[in-house]
């Protein structure tokens, strides 16, 4: 976004609610709904089966949608973590399908879907340049671009529900493996309701150099997204796969319920980049889980900015000797926003790390948690784990709360938890402000500074998007 | 700073009217949370230390729960734990740090280290914050970790045993918090039973 841009975005300014009115006038816009088939609110068995049908699947698969179904029925809402009472599930949109066939040409692209994509500042020449951008238009991908350079290698990166199509082999192997729909209510849900989603298949040794890359988006009003996605990275590979959402802003909750499974085998190396802005009405509920073989590394980058509720702790089970696995991870809960976010390392084999770093700030009475857990089973001798939480507070009416769990059931483990929670040093700011800095200036600089370890970690254009969200949300946020 | 030797029951609550030292009386119990310590600060201006220390012997259990709880501006607490685990005994602590939205300008830190001497242990940590008030600094550390061989080899060198140089690391251990302890009979009653 440009100088230009944000004095525009100044001037709109109301006195009402500033940061609510930059958000809405960044992401806040809404195509007419364009559906060739919505379902009915409210969900039961014969949307189930009606989902299925529409997508021709295997029976196994309505098999697997309506246990899940089942099990999400009879599983409680979660006790702890955020607020989940206000959810009415039978105020929900469950499916709806933008258009009747995924596209491969650019050219087919609905012109409306297109000015979606032109509103969140895609910039058409990058597009080209990424190795395939995947973008989900509610519940179904609709523009599906594929390099030849990756087809080529055999790397396979489509959505989720051609691939169950294509090649049901995995999943028949992997689907619902990693992340069993008893695991919890929302992945119970998603397992009932999936669509969309990618699945990645990178065969073994290849080396992905550019990041694959999925921009999706939520446009119906009170429209779920439930998308699925399963990684397979076989042997030696590695990849780096990255997903960033923008959504705009409705009155009437959403809930966005994804389940991601990623399995890593023997010496491949994954990282998952996840940015994610929601706008202030989504319940952002996901699961993501990975395994992690012999020597294998799994590193998740995990951006958590908007949503009403965040409910999301990316997890790795560490199953191979040597097996590394990693979470970065930021939350911002402003206003009305809750980010209850974290890591789980789960330790079943020796000689096993795991590091997390979490970073989180909270404003405009905003609450941040974090929720961790580090477990070290009997059998995984010399494991070790590292985690570091620091909080930042912007002002007395903000709250951040550390709930790590460490449960070590061996004799030989290192592990070390650390956690902070403070404020922007009076002397610090005020430091910045006598070298001429405004006291929105200096705060910027600090948070940008704050965050920096992670935000480095990102592809540049998600970096410097991030620190522009940043420095949006943080206008006028001072007084 | 005066010091109390405290009585840990199912739901014992303590409040801070001066600066205090509270010494726990932390025993082997079977595991389960019902020891367990309230530290409240209702009163401006007043510090507080909570110091708890523990060696557990073979198969021995022990669960632990502390809370410093602060209400009001301007006070600090430093909560430390330290526990030795010899063979397949195990410990379960929670260590809540909680800071009321008018508790500003509060200090606390918690400190929670397990030395794990034996094979077979088990050790549950919970250092928890909840944080209200912005003008606050809080934080906490928790480590789990075996005896340093290189700290071994060098004792070892000089001539002791390997028993004998492990006894000195655990004793070195759990002094460096015991020494903290002010009065002088308080401290030699918990070194007495902890041996060391």
């Amino acid at each position: 976004m440009g100088k230009r841009q944000l004095e525009e975005k100044k001037e709109k300014t109301t006195k009402k609610d500033p940061l609510d009115t930059d958000y809405k006038t960044k992401y806040g816009f809404s195509d007419p709904e364009k559906h060739v088939f919505k379902a009915q609110k409210g969900l039961n068995e014969d949307l189930v089966r009606q989902i299925s049908k529409m997508k021709d699947e295997p029976e196994w698969m309505l098999e697997f949608r309506l246990k899940s179904l089942e099990i999400f029925n009879r599983k409680p809402n979660p006790t702890w973590g955020g607020d989940l009472s206000k959810i009415d599930y039978d105020d929900i949109y469950y499916y709806a399908k933008p258009s009747e066939k995924a596209e491969r040409d650019w050219e087919d692209v609905p012109a409306d879907v297109k000015d979606t994509f032109e509103k969140l500042g895609v910039p058409q020449a990058e597009r080209e340049f990424l190795a395939g951008v995947k973008a989900q238009y509610d519940s179904e991908v609709i523009y599906d671009s594929l390099r030849d350079e990756l087809s080529d290698e055999g790397i396979i990166f489509m959505s989720t529900d051609d691939a169950l199509k294509a090649y049901p082999e995995y999943f028949k192997e992997y689907f619902g493996k990693i992340i069993s729909p008893t695991d919890n209510k929302f992945a119970a849900l998603n397992s009932a309701v999936w669509s969309g989603g990618s699945f990645v298949y990178i065969p073994e040794g290849a080396k992905v150099s550019r990041p694959l890359q999925a921009y999706f988006r939520i446009n119906a009003e009170k429209m779920g997204q439930f998308e699925r996605t399963l990684i397979i990275a076989e042997k030696g590979s590695y990849a780096h796969y990255v997903e960033g959402c923008t959504a705009p802003v409705y009155s009437a909750d959403a809930l966005h319920a994804a389940v991601v499974e990623v399995i890593i085998k023997p010496e491949a190396r994954f990282r998952y980049t996840t940015i994610q802005n929601w706008s202030g009405d989504v319940y952002n509920l996901v699961t993501k889980r990975a395994r992690v073989e012999e020597n294998a590394v799994m590193e998740w980058v995990d951006g958590n900015l908007g949503s009403k509720l965040t409910m999301k702790y990316p997890s790795c089970l560490l199953v191979g000797e040597g097996a590394h696995g990693e979470v970065l991870s930021i939350a911002y809960a402003n206003s009305g926003q809750h980010q209850d976010a974290g890591a789980k390392m789960v330790h079943t084999a020796s000689n096993t790390s795991s590091s997390i770093v979490s970073k989180s700030i909270s404003l405009g009475g905003g609450r941040s948690s974090y929720r961790g857990l580090v477990s070290v089973s009997p059998l995984a001798k010399n494991v070790k784990s590292r985690v570091e939480c620091d909080a930042l507070i912007l002002d007395s009416e903000s709250a951040s709360d550390t709930f790590p769990v460490m449960d070590i059931k061996e004799s030989s483990a290192n592990i070390e938890h650390e956690a902070t929670v403070s404020k922007i040093g009076e002397e610090k700011l005020f430091y910045l402000m006598s070298r001429g800095l405004t006291e929105n200036e200096a705060m910027g600089l600090m948070v940008s500074g704050f965050i920096e370890p992670i935000v480095k970690e990102l592809p540049l254009e998600y970096a410097v998007e991030l620190n522009r969200l940043i420095e949006l949300e943080m206008e006028g946020s001072v007084g | 700073m005066k010091t109390e030797f405290i009585k840990l029951g199912e739901n014992t609550k303590v409040k801070v009217s001066e600066d205090t030292q509270f010494v726990l009386d932390v025993k082997a119990n079977g595991g389960d949370l019902n020891q367990s310590i309230d530290v409240v600060f209702e009163k401006s201006g007043v510090s507080a230390e909570i110091i708890g220390v523990f060696k557990l012997l073979g198969g021995e259990e022990i669960g632990l729960r502390t809370s410093a709880i602060h209400k009001v501006p301007n006070t600090q607490c430093f909560t430390h734990i330290k526990g030795v685990l010899m063979d397949k005994s195990s410990s379960n602590y929670v260590g809540k740090i909680i800071i009321e939205k008018d508790a500003q300008q509060t200090s606390s830190y918690l400190e929670d280290n397990i030395l794990v001497v034996g094979e077979g242990t088990n050790n549950i940590s919970q250092p928890i914050l909840e944080i209200e008030a912005d003008d606050v600094r809080a934080s906490h550390g928790a480590t789990t970790g075996r005896i340093n061989k290189d700290q071994l080899f060098y004792l070892q060198s000089r001539g002791l045993s390997e028993e004998e140089a492990q006894e000195v690391i655990i004793e070195g251990f759990l002094n460096s918090l015991l020494n903290r302890i002010q009065d002088e009979t308080i401290r030699n009653k918990v070194k007495e039973r902890l041996n060391v």
